[in-house]
């Protein structure tokens, strides 16, 4: 674990403090379920310097509207994110430009995250372009050295890629203002099970060489249990457990996560076959049994 | 870009059109200078009829008749293509802010679009031209006044593809980056519109030469002594019978201009899209063996299916390389591959439903008949049938507009014809609760984009059950789906293979997935089967160097992962 506390370092990069999350619900599903969506009750964590944390969850746990709110694309309903220290909700102009060059995300798709229309040199070289820095065909080699990609790339679309390269553009993107915490949205279920390795070291290496720090969403714990640290695990907009992913994975709390544990393949007929067969849910999936939002149904 | 441009070039009516045009524009150009005569030259022939002197004769006035043409395509090519720009600027900047903000602007745009859709164009370019000078206008104010009102075509279109662009990552990820919304919109947005606008810039082109030769026909648009091709045709109707040369060559023209950019603008519709060429991609099969009757073969082997060396290939790329697989009645076999490894061509292949590019050969024999080879028609005895698919994407395989009731009873009504609804219901009910489907008579009534996933992908397991087929062909089942969900499917595949005996083929790119479902394993890459043997050697003792790889790759929860460093 690398988890250094310097005094003259602060001690966290992120904090999420009692995330909350409401929306209206579509008019036709209001008919079936209730008025008010709660997509985040209450969800708070912080990761360090040079550390992942991976958050799973199934689609409909939150999730995506956790890492849509850390990124600014929506606002919360309630509650703060603190991203070195700062609230980037209330920053305007030149500091909340600073404050966005330290944070950058690669999404799911490698098919619809890279645009279309452009040059792989057009896409590493966008960040610096949008915060006005200089652009060089150097730093864009460079960058594509270090997701192990020819220079050759350079000129090439990103259809010209398979999945798995589209993948490392991404990424390459993603280090290109050299950030602090890169945010990574299910990067690796897209892609094949061979390729899910490679990129997976691929991001180990360099969380390595440039001490970057990961927020690792996925829905596959085995993935998520590879390359984090500590291990949140959301269910139904909560935050039901959290803590190092040698504890969580030896000793799990909340029958989702057992659930989660259970679902993943294991390599071995011997093994899958003694499984019990899970054609459903094991356990109650109502709400009911998740504390209630605090915030009631304030939107 | 490239091969859009390689697309239209094989475009024959498109190529054609766009030569015709290209003589056309130029010919207004480079020719006027050469003529003898001007358009406003009056000579003492007046009214003859064409002649070497005068090609298309001359007019009442004396003038020729070839110069007024061409001056008059001049004026109508300026106008139209002037028309065309304006337009688009006005519909590409109103179309990519609606559809980008959205709410209350695009309400806004939409608004203004309706409107200017209810106004009667021409009568109000007619009334708006005479305003805007004393007497007709100028051939700019014309165009004005035309873009102005020919814009919304444009806007609803950019603002429908921007609608749909927004929702993609790539988007998103400029946001992250600190975009601002201009640069994201024309950045971004608007270059990825560009086919859609050049499309439908080309056929705006068209409908303006129209417009402005109707205008200039009722005496709205270019005032004499200059001209355009819809002020000569008005100038000539008094004399249709008398003098009808007058009348004949700016028509022609306008109908030859008209119709070769429409054309153009088909070329290359279809040059950037490639899917709207109208390619059956069962034609080829189609038209390879019509009508062949499946052969009795093999009575005495008892596989299900049997594959013997089977090749796919695009053109000189062999996709799959002379395979051979053979199933046993009741038995799961697992196909597993990386992407292009051949895996789902295999399986394509097995069902007669290669895309139409592809050469597929050997032979497939299937409960003792060949099936390689069989029409269209003869088909359909199988799949659905005897043979059933699941496919990666459930909402593929299940009709959005149908409730999953009807398609229960549709898929019953296929063999047995006289079912009631009331049994098709029970029967769909009673296959849904066999997987564990809960609600499941409430599901009936559903409507497959009310589902989730997962429960769609259950669905069309439980509808493959109805017919009691032989054989399941599962292609990547489990790919998009939660791993909870991913368990969850593949237990109803498993109850779904025990129910009906069926034999299954199940194809997937995680070795690890098949171990609790498969007998046998067959690893493809490639397009060769580096090594098939029972589930047991593969996982324990796997031979080919490919098979170890993918099991050192297979994420797992326990060892390695737990005991990091």
């Amino acid at each position: 674990m690398t988890n250094q506390t310097h005094a003259s370092e602060p001690p966290e990069l992120l904090r999420v403090r009692d995330l909350v999350k409401h929306y209206r619900a579509p008019r036709a599903a209001q008919r079936h379920g209730p008025p008010i969506v709660h997509a985040l009750c209450s969800v708070s964590f912080s990761i360090g310097p040079a550390q992942t944390l991976g958050i799973v969850g199934e689609s409909g746990s939150g999730k995506t509207t956790l890492l849509r709110t850390i990124l600014g694309l929506q606002k919360p309903t309630a509650g703060r994110v603190l991203f070195l220290a700062k609230d980037a909700s209330q920053l305007k102009g030149a500091s909340a430009r600073a404050l966005q060059r330290e944070l950058s995300v690669v999404f799911q798709d490698p098919y619809t995250s890279l645009d279309p229309r452009m040059t792989v040199a057009d896409i590493l070289a966008e960040p610096a372009q949008i915060h006005g820095l200089a652009v060089s065909s150097r730093k864009a080699l460079a960058l594509l050295d270090q997701v192990r990609l020819p220079a050759t790339s350079l000129r090439r679309f990103p259809h010209e890629f398979s999945g798995g390269q589209r993948q490392r553009i991404a990424i390459a993107r993603a280090l290109a203002l050299d950030p602090k915490l890169i945010v990574l949205d299910e990067p690796v279920s897209a892609l094949d099970v061979s390729v899910q390795a490679e990129i997976l070291k691929l991001l180990k290496e360099l969380q390595q060489a440039r001490q970057v720090s990961y927020l690792f969403v996925a829905h596959d714990l085995a993935v998520v249990a590879d390359i984090s640290q500590r291990v949140g695990v959301m269910y139904g907009g909560q935050m039901v457990e959290l803590g190092a992913t040698e504890q969580v994975i030896a000793d799990p709390q909340h029958p989702y996560t057992r659930e989660l544990l259970a679902a993943v393949p294991v390599p071995d007929p011997r093994i899958e076959r003694a499984k019990p067969r899970m054609l459903q849910r094991q356990w109650p999936t109502e709400t009911d049994n998740l504390p209630p939002c605090p915030h009631g149904d304030t939107l | 870009m490239a091969v859009t441009v390689r697309r239209f070039l094989r475009h024959k009516v498109g190529m054609v059109a766009l030569g015709v045009l290209l003589i056309v524009i130029l010919a207004a150009i480079i020719v006027p200078p050469l003529w003898p005569y001007d358009y406003t030259d009056i000579t003492p022939q007046l009214s003859q009829a064409p002649s070497v002197q005068h090609p298309m004769g001359t007019d009442t006035l004396g003038r020729d008749l070839f110069a007024l043409v061409l001056r008059g395509m001049q004026q109508s090519l300026l106008i139209a293509f002037s028309v065309t720009i304006i337009a688009c600027i006005i519909g590409v900047v109103l179309g990519v802010t609606a559809g980008y903000f959205g709410s209350f602007i695009d309400a806004t745009v939409m608004r203004a679009v309706d409107l200017v859709l209810t106004l009667p164009t021409l009568a109000l370019a007619a009334f708006l031209g005479s305003l805007v000078t004393g007497r007709g206008v100028s051939w700019l104010g014309l165009a004005m006044v035309l873009g102005s009102l020919m814009w919304t075509s444009v806007a609803r279109l950019v603002r429908g593809v921007v609608l749909s662009l927004r929702e993609l990552a790539f988007v998103d990820a400029a946001r992250v980056m600190g975009a601002s919304p201009t640069r994201i919109m024309f950045r971004h947005l608007v270059p990825n519109v560009s086919d859609h606008i050049v499309v439908a810039g080309t056929l705006m082109f068209g409908v303006a030469i129209l417009a402005e030769s109707s205008l200039s026909f009722l005496g709205f648009g270019v005032q004499p002594p200059d001209t355009s091709l819809g002020l000569l045709v008005a100038n000539a109707q008094s004399a249709v019978l008398t003098r009808p040369w007058l009348f004949y060559f700016p028509g022609l023209l306008i109908i030859t201009i008209v119709l070769s950019v429409n054309y153009v603008g088909e070329g290359l519709r279809d040059a950037f899209n490639p899917k709207s060429s109208p390619t059956n991609p069962l034609a080829t099969t189609r038209r390879r063996s019509r009508n062949r009757k499946p052969q009795m073969r093999d009575a005495a082997n008892h596989a299900v299916l049997k594959v013997t060396d089977l090749s796919v290939r695009f053109g000189p790329l062999e996709a799959v390389n002379s395979i051979s697989l053979e199933i046993q009645p009741g038995e799961v076999v697992a196909l597993v591959g990386e992407s292009g490894s051949g895996k789902s061509l295999t399986g394509l292949s097995l069902v007669g439903l290669l895309p139409s590019s592809a050469v597929g050969t050997g032979s497939v024999v299937f409960a003792g008949e060949e099936l390689s080879g069989l029409a269209f028609e003869q088909w359909r005895k199988y799949r659905g049938r005897r043979i059933a698919m699941i496919l990666q994407d459930p909402s593929t395989t299940l009709n959005p507009v149908l409730t999953v009731g009807a398609q229960f009873e549709d898929s019953m009504k296929l063999d047995s014809g006289g079912v009631s609804r009331a049994e098709a219901r029970r029967r769909a009910v009673e296959l849904m609760e066999s997987v564990a489907i809960k609600d499941a008579e409430a599901r009936l009534d559903q409507y497959p984009h009310q589902l989730s996933g997962g429960m769609r992908q259950r669905i069309a397991i439980a509808l493959a059950m109805v017919h009691d087929p032989d054989l399941i062909i599962a292609d990547e089942p489990t790919t998009a789906l939660d791993v909870t969900v991913q368990a969850h499917v593949m237990a109803t595949l498993a109850v779904a293979r025990e129910r009906t005996g069926a034999a299954m083929l199940f194809i997937t790119h995680d070795l690890a997935l098949v171990a609790g479902i498969a007998d046998r394993v067959a690893v493809m890459h490639q397009g060769v089967i580096v090594e098939e043997s029972d589930v047991f050697s593969i996982f324990d003792n796997p031979q080919a160097d490919y098979t170890k790889r993918l099991l050192s790759l297979a994420p797992r929860i326990t060892g390695k992962a737990v005991e990091k460093p």
